[in-house]
């Protein structure tokens, strides 16, 4: 067995777990053991981390923005470097396909210079006495210690999310990684303390429940950011506000809707809810699981979509190959879940128009999936899969296509096909969603909040709006009247 | 240290150092010994600018450049910063042998401070914010803020390295192309960059680098295919590049220009403190700076030992006189040029005329262009020395008794560039600089401006600003876009 970095990362130095306990990561391409050795932070671990990152944060809140951002471009440099090793750790922890791997290294390194960039371009507001006689200003502070709580799918886009934003403004983090993909994220340790980050900014912690509860209900966090699943997330909430009543950022699930129109250009539609869907295994929170097409183009829109999914079922296979599309889904639990959620359906009388079932005979892999109009009750269509599974429905009208759109308790995104400039306004408008993309499948871009409505969560990370979150305001009034001595 | 000798003289043009077309060259002469530099630097005539304008305008209409995401652009403004950095030893002699700035200062400051506009600017290209608003009329609004095009920039002879970071970071990071033209008693920093722009990967015409007096300042205030102007120096030159600017194709103009900003020093002030910020600070560069405070106004209860004390620092200062500014313990140097070196004489002799000297008023140094350190005392108040930028070291001193009456002093002139105010009270602090009118005001230091707020001056000290945000958006356009 190769030799991983599994210890934590607390204060600059790997340090194995006070309790000794760990745990294990499978390979979801062949079911074989990555390594038995992953430590799990215990609350006394998760207790230090905190304990470095407020010490550290004394002083980190009094470096000067050029001495942040050149230790936080010097780290984007390092990730690029060593950019197969971290992706190679990804694929294997969770199947994720080595060229999206890559995408995301690069993505995550660009937040670190994009961040590095807007340490010193956030004012404050100034106020003149006129008036009320006090001479205003409102300034943004950083926090203290914050703690970001990263999913499995997507693992360097929440360290780039949750991390660079954090200490940019000031902040010291203590960050905890999937259990389902921990590697990738204490291996980078070693270049946040390469890059100059002196001891306690960033703490990197592995552990599943237990160590996020810890990190939820400590009452020296004064923020915490979760990317996971509703209920997770509800537990989250709850231990924060029991505990210090610390702020919250959720990003939770998705049923996000793919609306096509007539005017749609249907093979553009096509490649987006085919690939577009299919990537990563679909294992995102924005996934565009229920199409809506429009009834006038449904019968070819849904020719073409078959074919796709018969075609690219063929690059599905071992994520570790660049030839690869699509690898398997992160883990046997994962694919119990989802090969559930078919059964369900056919047992309803779904009709699955192309795949499912298991693709291969070894491995967590899942054929890509299409069924053809569930009820609007069902549990497949009203619940988060989290798999290559997509469904189809029609609609007659936009206002049809709005409602049925919106007609779910999560807001995460939605997608819309169409040429028309004012239906793309206009319709965009009314989605209630937290990102609508036109034209091709949901993209978080890097200057723009990403985030949901509803009960896909709250708060926003990416783009000045991500950076703000780590930011507390202080208004200070100064009396212009105060007599003089 | 020996003074450089291997020097670009050509053009910086689409990435090349090109012969211009023009014969005329340019006269360097060191003001340390009064050698000239043999350097025969060209100068850029009217077919060299509107070649490099055609370029500029490719290079920004579609060249790579123009496909860059603001995210690639910071990466080569950060790249030329790390070579400005890299090479600032190199680039401070070069500004040193031609204006006689002490090369320390250059070296650990001014050059660096180019380098951190790079970088400050760096961090914006990717941070271009537009508007967006709801349609409650029925019509979708928003607002796009776009680059301008080709964008001048001009620079005067003082901290000659500074100006490159000012006015064309800020230009590039917005998406636009920069031509820059330093003065022509100090080009030869500013040309060698040529070399470090293409190190840095920087498409053809993207930066390029013109030689010239004030024929070709007006060659690129005139011409029809620059969308914007930024000029520092003096305000009868400003407006003529403004007049310039509107008479062409209305280009949008920046000036820095000017000052005779004041100092305020009320009784509670920190007295040493003071006495640095308003002593040694003002002559920082020999006075050179368009920031200094070159009126000195003292509360009259502590007047007496103040200007003792000012005296006593100024005395120190000119007892280092005359020595070479590329030695690295160079405090004080000489004035830039012999012109400047004519100028501050002139206005000494009108000012002894006055009858207020109080100490100075000699050059110094057989050679070299070096004035002692001067102070006047009391000079009327309607006397040249008093209302006119001097640009060199001599200071006029006058007392206040009230603070009504200190702000009045203090804003009785067309200016408005800079201003510094010594109290240790709070209230004061923030009520007297909220009356001086002025772009600036500096609380208890000596004025530096820094990356991240404006930088400009009231009245005739300018208009528009550098720096910060605010510089940002005067690279940019606003456009409206309706949709119904």
């Amino acid at each position: 067995m190769a030799e991983y970095q599994t210890n934590l990362f607390i204060n600059n130095e790997y340090v194995p777990s006070s309790t000794g306990e760990t745990f294990e990561v499978y390979n979801p391409t062949d079911d074989s053991l990555v390594t038995s050795a992953v430590q799990v932070a215990s609350d006394k671990d998760v207790d230090s981390a905190v304990a470095a990152a407020k010490s550290a944060f004394k002083t980190w809140r009094k470096t000067t923005s050029s001495q942040r951002a050149e230790m936080m471009i010097r780290f984007a440099d390092l990730l690029e470097k060593h950019i197969d090793e971290i992706v190679k750790l990804d694929t294997i922890c969770m199947g994720a396909p080595v060229h999206l791997a890559k995408w995301l290294v690069a993505r995550h390194a660009s937040d670190f210079r994009y961040y590095a960039g807007m340490i010193d371009k956030i004012a404050g507001e100034t106020y003149p006495e006129n008036g009320d006689g006090y001479f205003k200003m409102v300034n943004y502070e950083p926090m203290g210690v914050v703690a970001g709580i990263a999913a499995w799918n997507a693992t360097q886009l929440f360290v780039g999310w949750k991390i660079a934003p954090a200490v940019a403004a000031g902040n010291t983090v203590v960050f905890k990684s999937s259990e389902k993909s921990p590697l990738s994220v204490l291996y980078q340790g070693a270049l946040f303390k390469e890059a100059g980050f002196p001891p306690g900014v960033i703490n990197l912690l592995s552990g599943a429940a237990n160590t996020g509860s810890r990190m939820a209900s400590h009452m020296d966090i004064a923020r915490i950011s979760f990317t996971g699943s509703v209920n997770t997330g509800r537990q989250i909430q709850i231990a924060a506000a029991k505990s210090n009543l610390k702020l919250v950022t959720l990003e939770l699930g998705g049923k996000s809707a793919s609306v096509v129109f007539n005017d749609a250009h249907i093979d553009n539609a096509v490649k987006h809810n085919c690939q577009g869907f299919l990537a990563n295994s679909a294992q995102a929170c924005a996934a565009g699981s229920r199409i809506l097409v429009q009834e006038d183009i449904a019968t070819e829109f849904i020719e073409k979509l078959k074919t796709a999914y018969i075609q690219i079922t063929s690059s599905v296979g071992d994520p570790a190959l660049a030839s690869t599309f699509m690898g398997p889904v992160v883990d046997k639990a994962q694919f119990s879940r989802v090969m559930e959620y078919i059964d369900g359906a056919k047992k309803e009388g779904t009709e699955v128009l192309v795949g499912g079932g298991r693709q291969g005979a070894k491995g967590q892999f899942i054929q890509p999936t299409i069924l053809l109009n569930p009820d609007r009750h069902s549990r497949v269509y009203t619940e988060e899969i989290f798999g290559p599974v997509v469904m189809v429905k029609t609609f007659k009208t936009e206002e049809e296509a709005i409602e049925m759109a919106n007609d779910t308790v999560f807001g995460l995104s939605a997608t819309l096909y169409t040429r028309d400039v004012t239906r793309a306004m206009r319709v965009s408008s009314q989605l209630e969603a937290g990102t609508v993309t036109v034209n091709s499948g949901p993209v978080a871009l890097q200057q723009t909040p990403w985030g949901g409505w509803g009960q896909s969560g709250y708060g926003r990370e990416g783009g000045i709006h991500g950076m703000m979150e780590y930011l507390q305001t202080k208004t200070v009034n100064i009396n212009m009247n105060a007599p003089d001595n | 240290m020996a003074a450089p000798t291997d020097f670009q003289t050509q053009l910086f043009l689409n990435n090349k150092y090109v012969d211009a077309k023009s014969k005329e060259t340019l006269s360097l002469v060191n003001p340390f010994n009064g050698e000239p530099i043999s350097a025969a630097v060209q100068v850029a005539g009217q077919e060299d600018i509107d070649l490099a304008v055609s370029y500029a305008q490719v290079a920004f209409k579609s060249g790579p450049w123009s496909t860059y995401t603001g995210a690639q652009r910071a990466v080569y403004l950060n790249k030329l910063a790390d070579l400005i950095d890299a090479n600032a030893h190199k680039l401070a002699a070069l500004d040193s042998l031609c204006m006689g700035a002490p090369i320390a200062v250059a070296e650990n400051f001014v050059v660096p401070q180019a380098a951190v506009a790079f970088r400050y600017y760096a961090g914006l290209a990717d941070k271009i914010e537009g508007d967006s608003f709801a349609a409650e009329d029925g019509t979708y609004r928003i607002v796009r803020h776009e680059p301008l095009g080709v964008c001048a920039g001009i620079a005067p002879w003082n901290v000659p390295m500074i100006y490159v970071g000012w006015k064309i970071a800020p230009a590039l990071a917005a998406g636009n192309t920069a031509i820059f033209k330093a003065s022509e008693s100090s080009p030869l920093a500013t040309l060698y960059l040529g070399k470090l722009v293409i190190e840095a990967g920087f498409p053809p015409g993207v930066i390029q680098f013109v030689n010239g007096g004030g024929k070709t300042g007006a060659l690129l205030a005139s011409h029809m295919g620059i969308a914007k102007i930024s000029f520092t120096g003096s305000t009868s030159v400003g407006k003529i590049v403004q007049k310039l600017a509107t008479e062409s194709n209305m280009k949008k103009v920046t000036l820095e220009l000017g000052g005779k900003s004041a100092a305020l020093v009320f009784e509670d002030a920190n007295i040493p403190n003071a006495v640095a910020g308003t002593a040694d600070g003002f002559l920082l560069n020999s006075g050179q700076m368009c920031l200094a405070t070159s009126r000195l106004l003292v509360q009259e209860s502590i007047a007496t030992p103040f200007i003792e004390a000012v005296k006593a620092r100024f005395l120190e200062a000119a007892s280092k006189l005359g020595s070479d500014p590329l030695s690295p313990t160079t405090t004080y140097g000489p004035m830039a040029n012999k012109a400047q070196f004519d100028r501050v004489l002139s206005y000494i002799n009108i000012g002894k005329e006055g009858g207020a000297l109080a100490i100075g008023g000699a050059s110094n140094g057989n050679n070299g262009l070096f004035i002692e350190p001067t102070i006047f005392v009391n000079p009327d108040k309607n006397s040249r020395i008093y209302k006119e930028e001097i640009f060199g070291p001599v200071l006029c001193i006058l007392t206040f008794k009230t603070e009504e009456e200190a702000l009045e002093l203090a804003n009785d002139t067309n200016t408005g560039l800079s201003a510094g105010l010594y109290t240790s009270d709070l209230n004061r602090a923030l009520r007297v600089s909220a009356k001086l009118e002025s772009g600036n005001v500096a609380i208890n230091s000596l004025h530096l401006p820094a990356v991240n707020v404006p930088f400009g001056g009231w009245k005739e000290s300018g208009s528009g600003q550098e720096l910060g945000r605010y510089g940002f958006q005067s690279y940019l356009k606003m456009k409206s876009v309706h949709i119904k």
